[in-house]
């Protein structure tokens, strides 16, 4: 095996490596629930790419097979797309069930209560936003 | 090459740590992304163990590993947010 290769490979997958422990120490570390899911995106970003891009290399160099390489690649494609959406989701859901940062927020689009209106449901699901509801009770 | 087994363990050993906040994270959103954590670290263990035992049918595993773990976190977080 060609030892510039190899070493290019372990420069990748070590420092994958770095962000995933960088990732996971910050889960633990961080003082609330939207620190914490920034931290977590450190392990799904470069965490996982960096290493990726290693694999892939030793699956084309090494092994010299295109149908493994595709496997990783459709790997780093999914984690891509799907860890925004997902960290999307569970910050909106954070947030409407009441979790707030620590610190004061300086621009809050969800508390408007246009905001809180999906676009396939009805009225009543709207009531029962609390964004909603706490702007109601500060009008009255 | 025997050193991805090397990385696949810590890598393992990177879920221990995300598995601690899953057990003690005080809502149900930092449980949640405490396990999708856990999920993404798998991935890329199984990977580099694919890599180490020259066996391409982990990486299989690994693609259903993560179409399963972005499922189960978006189902989650509509269920939490009330729209499911």
């Amino acid at each position: 095996m060609n030892l510039a290769l190899r070493i290019v490979i372990d420069i990748f997958i070590v420092g994958g490596c770095f962000f995933a422990l960088a990732g996971a120490v910050g889960i633990v570390r961080m003082p609330d629930t939207f620190s914490r899911m920034q931290s977590s995106t450190n392990i799904t970003t470069l965490g996982v790419l960096l290493t990726l891009i290693g694999a892939l290399l030793y699956c084309i160099f090494v092994w010299g097979s295109w149908g493994s390489a595709a496997k990783v690649i459709v790997i780093g494609i999914l984690t891509i797309l799907a860890n925004p959406v997902g960290g999307h989701t569970m910050a909106r859901a954070a947030y409407r069930i009441g979790i707030r940062p620590e610190r004061e927020l300086v621009i809050d689009d969800l508390a408007d209560p246009e905001a809180c209106v999906e676009p396939g449901s009805d009225a009543v699901a709207a009531d029962e936003c609390p964004a909603k509801a706490e702007q109601g009770g500060e009008e009255a | 090459m025997i050193e991805f087994v090397y990385f696949a363990i810590f890598y393992v050993l990177c879920c221990f740590i995300a598995i601690w906040r899953l057990i003690k994270g005080p809502t149900a959103p930092d449980r949640v992304v405490a396990g999708d954590c856990v999920d993404v670290l798998t991935d890329v263990a199984l990977v580099l163990v694919a890599l180490y035992s020259g066996r391409g049918i982990y990486l299989d595993i690994a693609i259903v590993t993560a179409i399963l773990g972005f499922l189960s976190q978006v189902l989650i977080g509509s269920y939490l947010e009330g729209t499911l």
